[in-house]
């Protein structure tokens, strides 16, 4: 392992002090003169037709400045989703009908939060209540309430916007199916008949809320010059402002989102909410700031929360252990709309297949629209449905086979330089070793089967490092100031994952500073140039990479400057410590600061500015009618990610088998992201996805009755505790990943993946029944113990 | 309908017109301007907008302006003198115990009612102090360790 | 909680806001204001409830200026005296309480988060009246009483007939709760709290019971037994066939069964998303199982 600097150590964060004193501000903190708060009305009904809307009264409240309904706002469409295939199904007011509980009807803007929710309250909108359909295999039915009409695109879609020359189609939810994906490795029939043993199980995954601490809402502000102010509550600019623009049909170079902290997102904030584009909409209308921000109920009720799964896992496994084929049928539980479906389905193929070498898939899946809360993102997309289905099933292939279920994982993983079936490259990986010390630090060996009332269990997961998605790549900016130090401009989004100190730790390492000589301007869009977010973990990889090659390009500029200054031949120049120097003879050297001075006075005014970009995958592109290995979801075709995350985890827990209460004893994430950047980070996120997977599997779950969501508060929707959180070994294996920046790749969402099967194995091990739903509950496990001897 | 109310916080008076309906974290936030503490639930099971009573951690969305008067209010703002941070503050950011800094406010002033109440707290009875106070992005350990640490130096 | 009709807003709605300086004034206010106010006490129940629109009163009536109506006193004669306002920190925390009636300490302990401690007082928790309060069954244990005061005058009734159903207490128009007294229990008097909570460790009940035990002068037989059980009927209540089964005898194992297994039948649980009435009854069992015994192996 290379020694570095600043790279690999564990630099406290740089906005640590702003957090600890209060005087961080995020977007609820922000407030503009002449104000104006927004609040929505919402749909009472899960499928309604919309016969009438009188705003007179509301309108007429004093202090009240505007109300808006779809009528103001018109048919525009937006989606996490929207191409040629699957155009946008959804709009922020409601038009002809709504769909879900809480569906956004009409929106108002008053001098006080009072008045708005008293118009609130005096807008009067008359219902047509229509059948509704809550449950996807009845929606799929014949017969069943169709939620969509024919979906008939009014504008070009996104990625026809982005350069991909197919014309968008009307879309038809047959069946109310809102789109579906299917992939195929190998012969799966084939690789059956080739087995010795078979399973086939079905595995339930509820949804979950994010639970970010700061709730969902914006700040827009529209002035007389025609630009858009926005402050929000996000995860990456690029895909708001191109939405913002888009909806509100105004140029996207006149949005500008300012930086804001962001407290949490966990992948709840990636794309355009109706709120947003209401607040901006709303200025626009009454020319003066509008703030929207959700309460908690509202955001637990009416915000996506993660997708629900169906999953039919069927596995075909030789004696020795070795899987030969797998066939998986994914029902996804969409809601009222499509969101993020399409990405997941697939995902829940592609995360994984760099994990096991299975010779045979068949990968099937379908997401169907139902009168619900619409689902969508959350930390590891579909990797957590899939991880808990097919992770629980080699464990129960693993006891029939009588092989211990480390050692079936061992023999089915793939090894580094593996070529995966799409063309993705595994230039690094680190999964064997992450298992191996997983078992170790957990005491597998000595423990697995041998305590009563106490269970072991194991999981993996893996994760892209970016995927080619809008924007598709990153850039940064990076200039020289006159005391010699750095300002870094990256458009990375801080929501608590420590980008600005990752990428400061960057930008020294490469330029041979300190962490204090990197002032980071980050998360503006005027500001700092594209950026690709920080979902589907492209931050440290590609922004990452960016902005080292922007420190590199600068570090070029003061190089050739100091050869000429020193008269030196620039290879025999170092660059270190706010200095530049000549090999042989340290003390002819030059400081950076000179070099300041020396680019304006003798080359012209030259200020050096360093430029740096990467796009996620190389090999990737479209242009002109032409596809360049660009992935075709549907059908995993095309190259995917350059780099995967990949994370074992290890779960001890003990069952109370009079109460059903689990007390976790031990979780070990054993994690593999390439070269830590900065530990301390490395461990607060691996420690972070422990916990919340306990969250995931002991008890989270949106109760949806009828429609309604039952648990909207955080009393009745609970999350882990301080006195929840067990003891927890973060293990970072770091296989270094030749195309990142310093070999650096994912952290943030892989180990969710695996923690949750491992604690469900380790349940289901100290119960000897199993259990195929989450979360598992005491009721459930009462049960499961109950099957078991009965 | 607007109650004139003197409030004292971090040890400076405040005089301010408010409705009898208005919680004190609203009155803290939008008519003091002080921001620290954060509104994440409004119903007093996340303790974002925690603040000290008297040097009680209490939480703030669950008190009525009205009923504040007369009483020592301290916000995250009084926790560091001039830029002089807080021996716990610091050791928060040297353990990794702030990731987004939403809920770091709330820890940071239970942590602080803590240890002025009892100077040496165990592992436990440290989890039991913050037990109310929610955080989604640290799974608690390090800021646990945090406090650990700054109770084992004095 | 159910949702609000109005977006979901969480914010407070309005009321005037009333002071009163004596309990005279403010049960005169109450009955005025009948049926269109609420007394305020911590109001972490209060005012969650009004957030979501459950109840919306025009008027609120602050009680803490009233003098004495907070404060643990104990003598021998009155036993244990807690004024309603007596926050439950406070009840947690107290050496007085800690000393002769650990049970209480518990109780008050196992109670939400230290911050809703801070301010939640015992009066709130009885008035409230929610089935799984956390305070009630182990006062109901201790044969406590509940003072009330009215603009007629002052009466008592125990703790166990003051709730009369989920968030209905046994206070009239123009009433107030007052102090909550407890009598000294017997000499050879064990009592433990056990609570599951729901899902997290601070979290409601979705089942507790209490066990208040007292031995005979030769510390074999049980001579009196209080088995009372929140959260699984629409008040907490007295298992009273459990009780009977055990008193008089000297507890084994077979017969802590039994007793167990008679708690839970007499348990009347509704489901919700907390837990199942069949789980509920499951757990009455195991916890009035448990309960029985550590009460029997406690040091006196």
């Amino acid at each position: 392992m290379q020694q570095y600097s600043v790279v690999g150590k564990s630099i406290p964060r740089v906005d640590g002090s702003l957090k600890a004193t209060g005087e961080a501000k995020f977007t609820v903190d922000i407030a503009l003169p002449g104000m104006l708060y927004g609040k929505i009305l919402r749909s009472p009904y899960p499928h309604a037709k919309i016969l009438s809307i009188d705003t007179s009264k509301a309108e007429a409240l004093p202090g009240v400045k505007a109300v808006i309904t779809g009528k103001d706002t018109g048919e525009v469409r937006f989606s996490f989703i929207d191409t040629p295939r699957y155009p946008a199904d959804q709009c922020p007011l409601a038009i002809d009908k709504v769909r879900f509980i809480g569906e956004e009807v009409a929106a108002v803007a008053a001098i006080s939060e009072d008045s708005a929710q008293e118009a609130l309250g005096l807008i009067e909108v008359e219902y047509e209540e229509l059948p509704a359909v809550f449950d996807p295999e009845e929606a799929m039915k014949d017969g069943a309430p169709r939620i969509h009409d024919r979906i008939v695109p009014t504008t070009t879609t996104a990625w026809e916007d982005f350069g991909v020359t197919r014309e968008a189609r009307p879309y038809d939810a047959v069946n109310n199916i809102s789109n579906q994906v299917s992939i195929t490795v190998g012969d799966a029939e084939q690789g059956f008949k080739e087995s010795d043993h078979i399973r086939q199980d079905r595995f339930v995954i509820p949804t979950t809320s994010h639970i970010a601490l700061e709730p969902h809402g914006a700040l827009a502000s529209f002035d007389s010059a025609g630009k858009l102010n926005v402050w929000l509550s996000h995860m990456g600019y690029e895909h708001k402002r191109y939405w913002l623009a888009k909806t509100l049909g105004i140029p996207i170079s006149k949005v500008r989102v300012n930086k804001t902290y962001v407290g949490g997102a966990f992948g709840g904030k990636i794309s355009l909410f109706p709120y947003e584009f209401l607040a901006a909409f709303l200025s626009k209308k009454t020319g003066r700031p509008v703030k929207i921000i959700l309460s908690r109920s509202e955001v637990l009720s009416t915000c996506h929360t993660s997708r629900r799964f169906t999953v039919d896992v069927k596995t075909g496994v030789k004696r020795d252990g070795t899987i030969m084929a797998q066939h998986i049928k994914i029902i996804d539980d969409a809601g009222a709309y499509r969101s993020s479906s399409p990405t997941a389905l697939y995902l829940a193929h592609v995360f994984r297949h760099a994990i096991y070498n299975i010779p045979n898939v068949r990968h099937e899946g379908v997401g169907v629209y139902t009168n619900k809360l619409f689902t969508g993102p959350k930390r590891g997309h579909s990797l957590q449905q899939i991880s808990f289905a097919v992770e629980s099933q080699l464990d129960m292939i693993a006891e029939e086979l009588g092989i211990d279920p480390l050692e079936l994982r061992l023999k089915n993983l793939r090894k580094k330089g593996d070529i995966l079936p799409n063309g993705d490259r595994l230039d690094s990986y680190g999964l064997p070793e992450c298992l191996r010390l997983a078992a170790e630090s957990s005491g597998w060996k000595q423990k697995w089967g041998k305590q009563p009332n106490r269970g072991m269990g194991i999981g993996t997961g893996g994760m892209f490092s970016g995927g080619h998605n809008y924007p598709f790549g990153s850039a940064a900016f990076i200039k020289l100031n006159p005391d010699g130090r750095f300002t870094l401009f990256t458009g990375q989004t801080e929501f608590g994952g420590g980008v600005d100190t990752v990428m400061a730790q960057i930008a020294a390492e490469e330029l041979g500073l300190t962490i204090d000589d990197i002032v980071v301007v980050s998360g503006d869009s005027e500001l700092c140039p594209y950026d690709i977010g920080n979902w589907l973990s492209g931050g440290v990889y590609v922004s990452g990479q960016a902005v080292r090659r922007a420190a590199a390009d600068a570090k070029q500029q003061l190089l050739a400057y100091a050869a000429e200054a020193l008269e030196t031949k620039i290879d025999q120049l170092e660059i270190n410590n706010g200095r530049i120097y000549a090999e042989a003879d340290p003390d002819k050297a030059v400081s950076l600061s000179d070099m300041y001075k020396y680019g304006i006075q003798m080359r012209g005014g030259d200020p050096i500015l360093g430029k740096g970009y990467t796009k996620a995958v190389q090999d990737v592109g479209f242009w002109g009618g032409s596809f360049k290995g660009t992935a075709a979801l549907s059908q995993g075709r095309g190259r995917f990610t350059d780099a995967y995350g990949l994370a074992a985890a290890i779960a001890e827990v003990e069952v109370d088998k009079e109460t059903g209460k689990v007390k976790v004893l031990h979780i070990v994430v054993a994690d593999d992201c390439g070269t830590d950047i900065n530990p301390l980070n490395v461990e607060g996120q691996l420690e972070s996805q422990a916990a919340m997977a306990i969250g995931d599997v002991l008890f989270e779950e949106v109760v949806i009755e009828e429609g309604r969501v039952i648990n909207p508060t955080l009393g009745d929707y609970k999350i882990p505790g301080a006195l929840d959180i067990p003891k927890l070994t973060t293990i970072s294996v770091q296989d270094y990943e030749p195309k990142g920046p310093f070999g650096a790749k994912e952290v943030g969402e892989t180990a969710r993946g695996a923690v949750i099967p491992a604690i469900a194995n380790a349940i289901c091990n100290a119960i000897g029944g199993r259990i195929y739903s989450l979360p598992m509950t005491p009721d459930k496990i009462l049960k499961a113990m109950k099957d078991e001897r009965g | 309908m607007k109650q004139l109310i003197q409030l004292t916080v971090n040890g400076e008076p405040h005089e301010v017109r408010v409705e009898p309906w208005k919680t004190l974290l609203e009155v803290i936030r939008d008519d003091i301007g002080l921001t620290g503490p954060k509104e994440a639930c409004s119903t007093g099971e996340c303790s974002a907008c925690t603040v000290l009573l008297n040097g009680k951690p209490v939480n703030s969305c669950l008190v009525l302006a009205v009923e504040a008067q007369g009483k020592e209010i301290s916000t995250i703002e009084g926790l560091s003198q001039s830029n002089q941070l807080h021996p716990l503050q610091d050791a928060f950011i040297r353990h990794g115990a702030i990731q987004c800094g939403f809920c770091t406010p709330g820890m940071l002033l239970s942590a602080k009612a803590l240890l002025d109440e009892n100077p040496q707290p165990t592992e436990e009875e440290i989890r039991e102090a913050i037990s109310g106070n929610l955080c989604r992005c640290t799974g608690y350990n390090k800021i646990v360790e945090a406090i650990l640490e700054v109770a084992q130096s004095q | 909680m159910a949702i609000p009709k109005l977006g979901y807003l969480l914010k407070l709605p309005k009321f005037d806001h009333l002071e009163a300086k004596t309990i005279e004034e403010a049960c005169s206010l109450l009955a005025k204001y009948k049926g269109k106010a609420r007394v305020i006490a911590g109001g972490t129940d209060l005012l969650v409830s009004m957030k979501g629109r459950e109840i919306s009163p025009q008027y609120i009536i602050n009680i803490k200026a009233i003098p004495n109506l907070d404060g643990i006193n104990y003598s021998r004669k009155d036993g244990l005296v807690i004024g309603a306002m007596t926050t439950l920190a406070a009840i947690e925390s107290s050496p007085i309480i800690g000393e002769g009636f650990p049970i209480l300490s518990s109780a008050a302990h196992q109670t939400g988060s230290p911050h809703i401690r801070n301010i939640g007082t015992i009066g709130g928790n009885l008035c409230n009246a929610a089935p799984s309060a956390d305070m009630p069954p182990s006062l109901i244990g201790l044969e406590a009483k509940a003072k009330i005061k009215g603009l007629t005058g002052e009466r008592a009734v125990t703790v166990e007939q003051f709730f009369l159903g989920p968030g209905v207490s046994a206070l009239k128009a123009g009433e107030i709760l007052t102090e909550v007294q407890v009598p000294n229990p017997p000499p050879h008097t064990r009592g433990v709290y056990l609570k599951l909570p729901a899902r997290t460790a601070i979290d409601i009940a979705v089942v507790g019971v209490a066990v208040v035990v007292t031995l005979d002068t030769k510390g074999v037989n049980i001579a009196d037994a209080k088995i009372v059980l929140g959260a699984v009927a629409s008040t907490p209540i007295r298992a009273r066939q459990a009780e009977d089964i055990i008193k008089g005898k000297a507890l084994d194992d077979e017969l802590i069964q039994k007793a167990a297994q008679a708690a839970a039948d007499e348990a009347k649980p509704i489901s919700d998303v907390r837990g199942s009435a069949s789980y509920r009854k499951e757990m009455v069992k195991v916890l009035t199982n448990r309960a029985l015994k550590q009460a029997t192996t406690q040091e006196g």
